[in-house]
């Protein structure tokens, strides 16, 4: 049997004591700094994962919800965009105010004057026109014509009337202030929420529906006449 | 061959360092099974959560493309909302026709009353009249009283003429 001495001498006992411990300690190390570095990048992956995961549900969901209102919409036709947009039109409803006023003051058989319209005030994105007229007639046709304007579309009301009872018919001097607004340049974002028109909603739409709308008259235009020739005998 | 260590027992390890090591080494051994069971967690997890992320955005994108076939009824849908809402705010705003039964209930109920002018307003009906004698006045006076809602009622102007009779002007009051 060979024998190796390990007399290296007291100055070798630090180098001893330093192997028993480094080796165990570096691994130690080692190994939590991995752990530190995976814990770190697996919990962030992990938390953006979810946050993925939370977000993209939810859209889901809003799409989902969106979709299946607009479908339901789309197949009730309850939507009358025709009627809203008459009731409260983008532009001056002036032209369709006077034509309206007219139909009525024929309608009740009493007669129009001193017509005047003024531009009002715009207040919380509704712009208003006024327009101011004398009515003459007998006492009740008045009455009904006064009582009707706030049977008409554009909507209307009467903001002030002055009565003279003098002569043997009623005159009234009546203004009328009807609305307008410019309609919504922009949609709202695709992942925002959709509502159905509530019951309330659909009550005022039927109400509208009622209301006497102005007549349109649509000129078709005419068929191609056939040219005489002029020089032919 | 067989190392035999010679140095004496008190110029080995101490005891505390060979404590030492043997914590490491059992603290690395923990360290490691904590790793490969969290690497394994996060693999299962991430073998979960992304098919489940990759059909959700599938739905998603499916989704928004049915939606952007349904854009008109959307924007119908929008713009009936947004003119609704104006339009209640116009119904809900004042009009001098629900007030003008009432002044008519003056013109028409009051015997001996003359009716001369009437002005209504948001804020007031304001009527001018002629009585015949002081009984007319007294009953008309009587049956203002009766009108409900006005918050006042004002006599503004009184006069007397012998030929004509009594000549008012009332201001019946809504604010």
């Amino acid at each position: 049997m060979e024998l190796t001495f390990l007399n290296k001498g007291a100055g070798k006992n630090l180098s001893i004591q330093l192997k028993v411990v480094a080796v165990p300690l570096l691994s130690l190390f080692v190994i939590s700094g991995i752990l530190f570095i995976a814990a770190k990048m697996g919990i962030s992956q992990i938390r953006s994962l979810n946050a993925s995961l939370v977000a993209i549900k939810k859209e889901e969901s809003t799409l989902r919800q969106k979709e299946e209102i607009l479908r339901r919409v789309k197949d009730s036709g309850v939507l009358r965009t025709d009627l809203v947009t008459i009731a409260l039109p983008n532009k001056n409803p002036t032209l369709f105010l006077f034509s309206q006023l007219k139909y009525l003051a024929a309608q009740k058989g009493v007669t129009l004057s001193q017509i005047e319209v003024k531009t009002g005030a715009a207040t919380a994105g509704l712009s208003e026109v006024s327009f101011s007229c004398s009515v003459d007639g007998p006492s009740g046709l008045v009455d009904e014509f006064i009582l009707s304007i706030g049977t008409i579309v554009p909507l209307s009301r009467v903001e002030k009337a002055e009565i003279d009872y003098s002569g043997s018919t009623v005159s009234v001097l009546v203004e009328v202030d009807s609305y307008y607004s410019e309609f919504p340049s922009e949609l709202p974002s695709l992942l925002s929420q959709a509502t159905d028109l509530s019951p309330d909603e659909k009550v005022l739409l039927e109400k509208l529906a009622v209301l006497t709308q102005p007549t349109f008259i649509e000129l078709s235009p005419t068929a191609e006449s056939e040219r005489a020739e002029p020089f032919s005998e | 061959m067989k190392n035999i260590n010679l140095l004496p027992t008190d110029l080995g390890p101490s005891k505390f360092l060979l404590g030492v090591a043997y914590f490491c080494k059992k603290a690395t051994i923990l360290m490691s099974v904590v790793f490969f069971i969290a690497a394994i967690g996060f693999t299962v997890y991430f073998v979960i959560v992304k098919p489940k992320i990759t059909n959700l955005t599938v739905s998603r994108d499916s989704l928004k493309e049915s939606i952007a076939g349904l854009e008109e009824t959307e924007q119908k849908l929008f713009l009936t909302k947004e003119r609704i809402g104006k339009i209640k705010s116009i119904l809900a705003l004042y009009s001098v026709a629900s007030d003008l039964p009432t002044v008519n209930s003056l013109v028409s109920n009051s015997a001996g009353v003359g009716i001369g002018h009437a002005a209504v307003s948001e804020e007031k009906t304001a009527v001018d009249t002629t009585f015949r004698d002081s009984s007319a006045l007294s009953s008309f006076l009587a049956f203002l009283m009766q009108i409900p809602g006005y918050k006042g009622i004002f006599l503004n102007s009184l006069s007397f003429n012998p030929v004509t009779g009594y000549s008012t002007g009332f201001e019946l009051s809504n604010k």
